[in-house]
């Protein structure tokens, strides 16, 4: 075990190639508190507790999960972000923190967190009714090109992230992004009660997420945003293969503590996830869920969040949901 | 399917599952007792303990934790007039009525054994129609969640006595404050006062300590203990005179079970909704609607029945298509994922085991709530024990930790200051806050729901009819409210001359 | 504090036209009549209407020579001890709302909770029993068993 972690500490610090030099055996002396910016029962929240559990185990001791939800994810990130940088508050940062500075509400960015690692990647998808006149992606989309303002899509709220696939998605194939009318909604599962209920065309959220219903075939999913194509799903094209612009979009969702967090404590909880996500637990959590085992280390993440506020930055901008 | 019931009765009679639905009958009962601690985040903490649990106990851990706690929250709610949890705020008043008249036992009594009717009858209807249930209430849009909100509202004017104007405008304080936070349409946060924590609206567990409780303490801090404060209840004997109310409002149990069982399946709605309109049904139907509001048991067993039935409605959209009903099943359908399990319609063919198991889980759990719920009951005695002045300031702290816990911000505190202060300063001049409590649990669900129909029929408003079920039950809301209007109009031509009391009575 | 319906229906005017015309000041929806305002306008309209209402039905009762009081005091607003009683639980949430984070749980509740006890005339050892115990025993149940992170505040070094 202790070798193990030395280890892996020292793969850690290579990884980084951090010029200071750490221990990186830094614990906890009590509870962690982990922040959620969504609610209980959500992919965040799922991972987040999952991954809270198993850090527990490494770092011994509690990892009390909180959901402090609101404002399309500003107090959650907000409360990350002002906590004190000491090791004992962390937080799941969401893709989110990429967006929400753009569109006004908030001047918090990937600035004021330091990120310690990516916890998963959550490609969307363009998912229809089972009843649906659409076969494929290319039909959807010509029809909205003729029709614009004729069909509607759903899954989040007003420019949350799922809205931004669409319309992202209809820019880059050189389409009007109003062509497709957003229906904002409470989350994944009301978007696609009102898909079911016939009140959207469809929606955009992740294929995971819609996984369960397209297996079932209540619903059936015309693409999948992402570049390859999912395990569970191999008959979803990929928007990579169909598309000419190759348009992709993912959310992520990291393990992040406030900005300016101590480099000993930072490449300690880098190690510790890094042991957990090796666990059989984690591999099989992943597994029931229908996604992979990502790993991407505190640089890396860094660097991801930096390119979405840019991307995503960009895209809002073109599609007018920011100035 | 009488194989598959066999095979998961086996399932759950196994001394360890029946260990586990014991534990967490205790543990339901002792989070639902405690304001501020919600069924949801009860379950949120079974999470990593479920990670090391087979399917068939981790399931019967958060069905019983849930059906134990929706009970719980009345104790609290009878005794101190603090609702444990939302589920209970509509007959809260009732229940504590009841007991400032020496009735504790018969009030909880009646609350328990409704409760395990109610449970009971929801378990049958989710094993006998829960495939078609799911079917009828995936039908629902916004369009028909609107108008099911809009009936809703109608529960204010019905439940509340005294005067019209006042109940409306409590009605409308209440929406007034749900309307506060980031709007659905554009996303502009409204009434806020630059403040994040208001962004997402007021937080509705606060709320509702402050309304109820914070209220009544400092009622209690003004004028002493209230009157005829019973200082010996006898709880022991729980279970007396309960034949009589049982046979009495038979029908209403009956149709507060039904009721809760539907609207309990449809996602987005759940308990405290149901409670709501089954108290209401309870009194437009009682034939001593009077007796509504002074301590009468009829309303308390209907609604009491109707939100327990709920928590096994919400199942039914989350077995059969994985469309959770409320946060709770939300978590339960990670928790089954993860034990290998696809919520879905596939489910009830591919693993029929699995989903009798949970319905035997329901059935089980509901009966264990009757003891546990007794020695509950029998343990909150000490509580009337204690005196006035000790209980006070006791009972602040716990509001103040409870809210906190409900945000883990000291914002939740400065909501349940201020709708505290509100609901005392209206409830002196007369102001039911019933209508204000409902208005903010249905608001956001009446305005979200309307935008975004307008949204959808691009501002036609023929949308709010395009629908059959939308048609129906738009229909039925406009004709309840033209009757109530028409009879509230007829009322005014009789009774002009001798209405002017200048306080509504209490 | 009771007012006369007449102030009521004022001050349920004022409030109403407030809230509307604040709500005029939200944007609006490119593509369509209305927005964000709509509801609380609404909402704002039907609460200026119950306040009208109540005022025309205390100037119909006043007219009548029936009218109240315009301000009724009950009489634990007259009594010093229950005007100061009411302040000070008041007193008490703010104090508790803005300390605990610094101080953190323990060093604010027991303070807090001995003096609304001692306020409630609860015998001094009494109070500083149950004070003790019930700062005690809330933070065992909350933060350690239910996981509610309660600050530490000042006692952070001594966190068990």
């Amino acid at each position: 075990m202790k070798l193990r972690h030395a280890v892996a500490a020292m793969a850690a610090t290579m990884l980084v190639s951090t010029p200071v030099f750490a221990a990186c055996d830094w614990k906890p002396q009590r509870a962690v508190t982990y922040v959620v910016p969504w609610g209980a029962g959500g992919g965040t929240d799922a991972n987040s507790r999952m991954l809270a559990s198993l850090l527990e185990r490494e770092m011994g001791q509690p990892f009390n999960v909180v959901n402090r939800t609101g404002g399309n994810g500003v107090v959650g990130h907000s409360a990350i972000a002002n906590a004190a940088a000491d090791g004992y508050t962390v937080g799941a940062v969401t893709v989110e923190i990429a967006m929400m500075r753009h569109i006004g509400l908030t001047d918090l960015s990937h600035e004021n967190v330091t990120p310690i690692a990516l916890v998963d990647i959550v490609p969307a998808s363009v998912t229809v009714g089972r009843n649906s006149p659409f076969e494929t992606l290319e039909d959807l989309l010509a029809h909205a090109e003729a029709n614009p303002g004729a069909l509607t899509a759903s899954g989040t709220s007003q420019g949350g992230i799922w809205h931004l696939a669409i319309a992202g998605l209809l820019n880059a194939e050189g389409i009007d992004p109003q062509a497709i009318r957003w229906i904002p909604s409470d989350g994944a599962a009301s978007g696609m009660q009102e898909l079911m209920a016939g009140g959207v065309d469809m929606v955009t959220v992740a294929l995971s997420e819609a996984k369960a219903l397209i297996s079932a075939g209540e619903l059936r999913g015309l693409a999948y945003m992402h570049d390859t194509r999912m395990e569970a799903l191999p008959d979803v094209p990929t928007t990579k293969e169909v598309l000419d612009s190759e348009w992709t979009l993912a959310a992520f969702i990291t393990i992040s503590a406030p900005a300016d967090l101590p480099e000993e404590i930072r490449c300690s909880y880098e190690a510790a996830v890094e042991r957990a996500f090796a666990t059989q637990e984690w591999a099989d959590f992943k597994a029931s869920r229908g996604s992979e085992v990502v790993w991407m280390n505190s640089a890396d993440t860094a660097e991801m969040m930096a390119q979405a506020d840019e991307n995503l930055g960009a895209t809002m901008r073109a599609i007018g949901l920011a100035n | 399917m009488p194989e598959a019931l066999v095979g998961a009765i086996a399932l759950v009679f196994d001394w360890q599952v029946l260990a586990v639905i014991l534990m967490a009958a205790f543990y339901g009962a002792f989070v639902g007792s405690v304001p501020g601690l919600t069924a949801t985040m009860s379950v949120a903490l079974l999470v990593p303990l479920t990670f090391f649990m087979d399917p068939v106990p981790a399931i019967a851990a958060i069905v019983t934790t849930t059906a134990t706690a929706i009970f719980a929250g009345d104790i609290p709610g009878a005794l101190l007039r603090i609702p444990g949890t939302p589920a209970s705020a509509a007959y809260v008043g009732e229940a504590y009525a009841m007991t400032q008249k020496g009735q504790a036992e018969l009030a909880l009594g009646t609350s328990l054994v409704t409760a395990v009717i109610g449970g009971l009858i929801g378990t049958v209807v989710l094993m006998l129609v829960a495939p078609e249930l799911a079917r009828f209430a995936i039908q629902f849009s916004s369009v028909e969640y609107f108008w099911l909100a809009s009936l809703g509202l109608t529960c204010a004017v019905l439940i509340s006595g005294g005067s019209v104007a006042k109940s409306l405008a409590s009605l409308m304080i209440g929406l007034l404050i749900a309307t506060i936070g980031i709007d659905v349409a554009v996303g502009y946060p409204r009434f806020t006062f630059g403040q994040i924590e208001l962004l997402d609206g007021v937080s509705f567990i606060p709320a509702m300590i402050g309304m109820f409780a914070v209220a009544e303490i400092l009622r209690n801090v003004a004028r002493g203990p209230r009157v005829g404060r019973p200082k010996d209840q006898n709880l022991a004997a729980v279970f007396k005179g309960l034949g009589q109310v049982l046979s009495n409002f038979r029908w209403g149990v009956l149709r507060g079970s039904a009721l809760g069982s539907v609207v309990g399946a449809l996602p987005g709605a759940g308990a405290d909704i149901a409670a709501w309109i089954s108290y209401t049904l309870a009194k437009r139907f009682s034939k001593t609607p009077e007796k509504f509001g002074t301590g009468h048991p009829e309303g308390i067993a209907e609604a009491g029945a109707s939100n327990n039935a709920a928590v096994a409605g919400a199942w039914t959209p989350a077995l059969c298509f994985g469309i959770p009903g409320d946060t709770v099943t939300a978590i339960a359908i990670g928790i089954l994922f993860l034990k290998g399990l696809q919520p879905g319609p596939l489910v009830f063919t591919q693993q029929p085991d699995l989903v009798y198991a949970v319905f035997v889980a329901f059935m089980v759990a509901n009966l264990v709530l009757l003891p546990v719920g007794f020695i509950a009951i029998r343990s909150a005695r000490y509580v009337l024990k204690v005196p006035a002045s000790v209980l006070m300031p006791v009972i602040l702290v716990f509001c103040m930790v409870g809210a906190f816990a409900m945000t883990n911000s000291v914002f939740a505190i400065w909501i349940m200051l201020a709708l505290g202060v509100l609901a005392f300063f209206m409830e002196e001049n007369g102001f039911p806050v019933a209508p204000a409590i409902l208005g903010i649990v249905l608001g956001p669900m009446v305005e979200d729901n309307f935008m975004v129909t307008m949204l959808k029929y691009q501002g036609d408003l023929t949308g709010f009819f395009d629908r059959p079920i939308a048609t129906v039950l738009g229909v039925f809301t406009l004709t309840v409210w033209t009757l109530l209007l028409l009879r509230y109009l007829n009322e005014q031509r009789a009774h002009r001359p001798s209405k002017g009391s200048l306080h509504a009575p209490r | 504090m009771r007012l006369d319906d007449g102030l009521l229906g004022l001050l349920l005017t004022v409030i109403a036209v407030a809230i509307v015309m604040h709500a005029q000041t939200f944007p609006r929806l490119a593509f369509m009549q209305f927005g964000p305002s709509l509801f609380p306008t609404i909402l704002g309209v039907g609460l200026g209407g119950c306040g009208v209402a109540l005022m025309i039905q205390s100037a119909i009762r006043r007219f009548a020579g029936r009218g109240g009081p315009w301000i009724d005091l009950d009489p634990w607003a007259r009594s010093a001890r229950g005007l100061l009683g009411i302040a000070l639980f008041l007193a008490a949430i703010v104090v508790y709302g803005l300390v605990l984070p610094r101080l953190g749980y323990h060093l604010t509740t027991a303070p807090v909770l001995l003096v609304l006890l001692l306020w409630m005339r609860v015998r001094w050892w009494l109070a500083l029993l149950v004070a003790l115990g019930v700062t005690l025993f809330t933070h065992q149940l909350f933060a350690v068993w239910l996981r509610v992170p309660l600050p530490w505040g000042l006692l952070e070094p001594v966190a068990w």
